[in-house]
């Protein structure tokens, strides 16, 4: 098995109010083909109830950055009582929502995605020995970069939502990291 | 100890699951999902229809599709479906234009699976020897076509696909962003 380290964890951003609901979806997946992250979507749940519509998304977005380790990215959209409503925008009418979101990112790094190196035993404490002490400069670049485009997404978001927000460029990997 | 070297085994796209609660044309998703299929040059068969005998919450029907596609005469892409509509009745609805049409009111799952399968003739099954050709060719020769060629392809077909079925119902997350992501000169 791959070995999977958890980069970001759960990171949540949470919005209640009108938002354009398309525009959201299609925000997410154009950042992701921006960065030429490859997609891969796991859930796609809608239920039209009496209070609104119950919305479930979840996308992993990835990409190779070497034949050794994979960078992916997992959002996990979460909509609640989705209404449809009528707003004016300068002085046009537009079709908006209104309801409450919540999104959740979290970011792994794979290392040995091939399966390469774990058929023996050997094979395995090599692969440990080089992640861990030999190529551990490697490894962290990777994990700051994970983290930096990561909290880059979640900030872009915020800033579909328009959000007050004050953006500084993090790159420091979490402590449960390692 | 030697230990036995693994065998190659075609790559599995990752599933697409949709699932829907409420209104809408049956008729018209059926016809367009067929529709997609036979556009795209697939052989499309129906393998499973199942209706259920009627709870008072309403009908239960199942289907098992199988479309199959020959790229070349070694490279198969095969589609499995399965489709489940729990408690659905009828309804009729007024459109906006005034006309009234027969919709279905209930919950939809919706499963897609893509695969693509090599040797789909079984020519290297024959011997033993010939199984470890085709082995060797998978791993080594074609490895860059399934992993950077194939497998893309199908995944982006399929999610052309599922976006389409998500419109048809009218769903929110209807965007296909990734369209144009294999690009325009297209080997595969």
């Amino acid at each position: 098995m791959a070995f999977v380290r958890v980069v970001v964890d759960h990171m949540k951003l949470e919005y209640s109010g009108l938002f354009d609901s398309k525009e959201l979806f299609k925000h997410i997946a154009s950042f992701a083909n921006n960065n030429s992250l490859q997609k891969r979507d796991t859930k796609s749940f809608e239920q039209d109830l009496p209070e609104g519509k119950c919305i479930e998304t979840e996308s992993d977005y990835w990409r190779k950055v070497t034949d050794y380790a994979r960078t992916t990215y997992r959002i996990r959209i979460l909509i609640h009582n989705l209404k449809k409503v009528e707003a004016m925008l300068d002085k046009k009418k537009k079709n908006l929502s209104s309801g409450k979101v919540v999104i959740w990112f979290d970011a792994f790094l794979e290392q040995d995605y091939e399966h390469r190196w774990e058929d023996v035993p050997m094979l395995l404490f090599i692969r440990t020995l080089f992640d861990k002490w030999l190529y551990h400069g490697y490894t962290e670049r990777f994990e700051q970069r994970i983290t930096h485009l990561t909290n880059h997404w979640y900030d872009q978001t915020e800033k579909f939502f328009n959000f007050y927000r004050h953006y500084k460029t993090v790159s420091k990997i979490p402590h449960f990291a390692h | 100890m030697a230990v036995p070297r693994k065998q190659w085994a075609d790559l599995n796209e990752p599933y697409v699951n949709i699932r829907y609660k409420g209104v809408w044309d049956m008729q018209d998703l059926y016809e367009s999902m067929v529709d997609w299929f036979l556009r795209k040059k697939y052989k499309f068969y129906e393998q499973l229809y199942k209706h259920k005998h009627p709870s008072p919450f309403g009908v239960e029907r199942q289907y098992t599709w199988v479309a199959e596609r020959k790229e070349t005469d070694y490279v198969m892409t095969k589609y499995n479906i399965y489709y489940h509509v729990y408690d659905a009745k009828d309804v009729e609805v007024v459109l906006p234009s005034g006309e009234k049409k027969t919709y279905t009111k209930g919950r939809l799952w919706i499963e897609l699976k893509v695969a693509f399968i090599s040797d789909w003739e079984g020519r290297f099954n024959e011997r033993l020897f010939f199984s470890h050709l085709r082995d060797f060719y998978n791993k080594y020769i074609l490895r860059k076509s399934f992993t950077q060629g194939w497998g893309p392809k199908n995944r982006y077909e399929m999610y052309e696909l599922k976006a389409m079925i998500q419109r048809k119902l009218k769903m929110e997350a209807d965007e296909f962003e990734h369209q144009h992501f294999v690009g325009v000169h297209k080997r595969f």
